[in-house]
């Protein structure tokens, strides 16, 4: 009868210490990964948001009558509001530029605050005066 | 010889798959999150760049009501958020349509990270000229005329005998004669001319007797044969408005051009009793053509002269031409070339048309001529005896150079 003959020596120190390096390192890699992950994708969910936010209004200044968009004398910041969602304060700002008499630009910018970090978004377009 | 039943250890090997496995599965998540992030500021740019393009779009159609003849291409910033370069075309598009296409760029056309192109199609619909008869020369109306509109020249106005000058619609404004000549005798009226209350006639003849007036002020001669109406007569008139009109041939010939049509490179000659279909196209004569009488034009179009030489007319109708069942027929004349001995348009007997007659030195229509529209006149018009000239919209549409008076959208897409 043949006997297998097993090793019955445990792991030694140094064994278990490689071990656990190794797998700290990869943990540490993994956790790395997932937290950069987690900040950008919140932080995507912010602009995606912001740009949701311009981009209702950009809809909402089409379909008015051309006088009604912006303040003739006065090409600067025409209406600020602001909104939360996702527990952030996204401030809006509509500036609309005269260009012509019958050509007006709207820019529309999103401000909001992300881990002490003022980040901003702006669309622009134009809209003409149609007869 | 192996023990094969010995299975100690598989439960580590088990372990190590099971572990490799979900770390794969755990990175695939991650990249995926990150890449649909990525994916996200890719659509939000892209979105930036639709507004962009849509702003071209805009710029386009603001141009286009400024200046009909605006093709581009051209490319313009869009404060800091990008910039767009928009073209337009008149292929293969109705009279008056405007195809615009527009690219938005993220952040510049150099060197763009996103991209969206959007097509629009406009309807730039051109005023119909504000005159029922308008010459840059002359116009010379004989007996029995009746003209429901407003008469421009900057030449003189001769009016013969029972002429009645009424506005294009009850209630309409219309009505009045206009001339912005600088002869003696700007209007001259040879016979009875019956006007409607509250209408007038401006002349900017000279107020010199010595040039043949029958007062001091002769821009408007025997005024004694103003049947009704009593006109505000006004000459040596200065105000600027009378005559807008510089040039009076407004037809937008290049747009014309690209129109759907059909060329005829020799001088045609339709025989009597032909019917004509104009098929909702222009058709391009480029030496001339002539219709006999009886000829009856079916559908709708636009026939157009662009050229030719050694006959007396460019554009000639015959006796007799009319539409289905004797009605009007919708055709638009356009003479804007040539060379021609008498007139480029002849409009003979018995005519009834809806359209715009446009002719680039003279227009003649003869007897029974019924029109509903707009004669106008680079050179001359003349006008015999039974002619009604009632002011109003073509059948067809033309492209015209003018102020427009609507745009609507007709389409916007993205390519």
């Amino acid at each position: 009868m043949i006997m297998i003959k097993f090793n019955n020596k445990g792991f030694t120190y140094i064994e278990l210490a490689i071990a656990l390096a190794i797998i700290a390192f990869i943990v540490l890699a993994f956790s790395q990964l997932f937290l950069s992950t987690t900040v950008s994708v919140k932080s995507m969910e912010f602009q995606t948001l912001a740009y949701n936010y311009a981009g209702d209004k950009m809809e909402e200044i089409r379909n008015e009558p051309f006088a009604a968009i912006g303040n003739p004398w006065h090409p600067a910041i025409w209406e600020t509001e602001s909104q939360v969602q996702s527990g952030t304060t996204f401030t809006r700002n509509v500036r609309i530029d005269r260009l012509e008499d019958s050509l007006k630009r709207v820019d529309i910018e999103v401000v909001w605050t992300e881990g002490g970090e003022n980040k901003n978004i702006e669309i622009s377009s134009l809209i003409a005066d149609k007869w | 010889m192996l023990n094969i039943k010995d299975e100690k250890g598989i439960a580590l090997v088990l372990a190590l798959i099971l572990l490799v496995v979900l770390s794969v599965l755990a990175v695939a998540m991650v990249f995926l999150s990150r890449y649909e992030t990525k994916f996200s500021v890719k659509e939000r740019l892209s979105d930036s760049a639709l507004y962009i393009a849509d702003g071209g779009v805009e710029y386009a159609i603001n141009e286009l009501q400024k200046d009909i003849s605006y093709r581009g291409p051209e490319t313009n910033s869009v404060g800091n958020a990008g910039q767009f370069t928009v073209s337009v075309s008149t292929q293969e598009q109705p009279a008056n349509h405007y195809a615009i296409t527009s690219t938005g760029y993220v952040p510049d056309a150099t060197n763009p990270q996103e991209t969206r192109t959007v097509t629009c199609v406009v309807n730039i619909v051109q005023g119909t000229p504000p005159f029922a008869v308008g010459a840059k020369e002359g116009i010379t109306v004989a007996s029995n005329i009746t003209v429901r509109g407003d008469l421009r020249s900057d030449g003189q106005i001769v009016l013969g005998s029972n002429v009645f000058i009424e506005p294009s619609e009850p209630g309409a404004s219309d009505g009045s004669i206009y001339t912005s000549t600088g002869m003696a005798k700007g209007v001259y009226i040879t016979g009875n001319l019956y006007m409607q209350p509250g209408r007038e006639i401006r002349s900017r003849g000279p107020t010199n007797a010595s040039q043949g007036g029958d007062t001091p002020a002769t821009g408007i001669y025997q005024e004694s044969k103003i049947k009704s109406g009593n006109p505000l007569i006004v000459e040596g008139d200065t105000s600027g408005d009378t005559n807008p009109i510089g040039s009076y041939n407004s037809v937008d010939l290049g747009a014309l051009d690209n129109m759907d049509k059909v060329v005829y490179d020799e001088f045609k000659d339709y025989t009597s009793n032909e019917t004509f279909n104009l098929d909702g196209k222009v058709h391009k004569f480029t030496q001339g053509v002539r219709f006999s009488s009886n000829i009856t034009f079916e559908g709708e179009g636009t026939i157009w002269v662009s050229g030719g030489s050694g006959r007396n007319y460019g554009l000639e109708l015959c006796s007799n031409v009319f539409g289905p069942d004797g009605g009007y027929a919708s055709v638009n004349l356009i003479c804007s070339g040539g060379t021609w001995n008498e007139a480029d348009i002849k409009i003979n007997s018995n005519v009834k048309i809806n359209g715009l007659i446009s002719g680039q030195t003279e227009v003649d229509a003869n007897s029974n001529v019924q029109i509903n529209g707009v004669i106008e006149s680079g050179g001359t018009i003349n006008v015999n005896s039974n002619v009604t000239i009632q002011w109003g919209e073509f059948g067809f549409q033309v492209p015209m150079t003018g102020s427009p008076t609507a745009t609507i959208v007709r389409s916007w897409q993205e390519l």
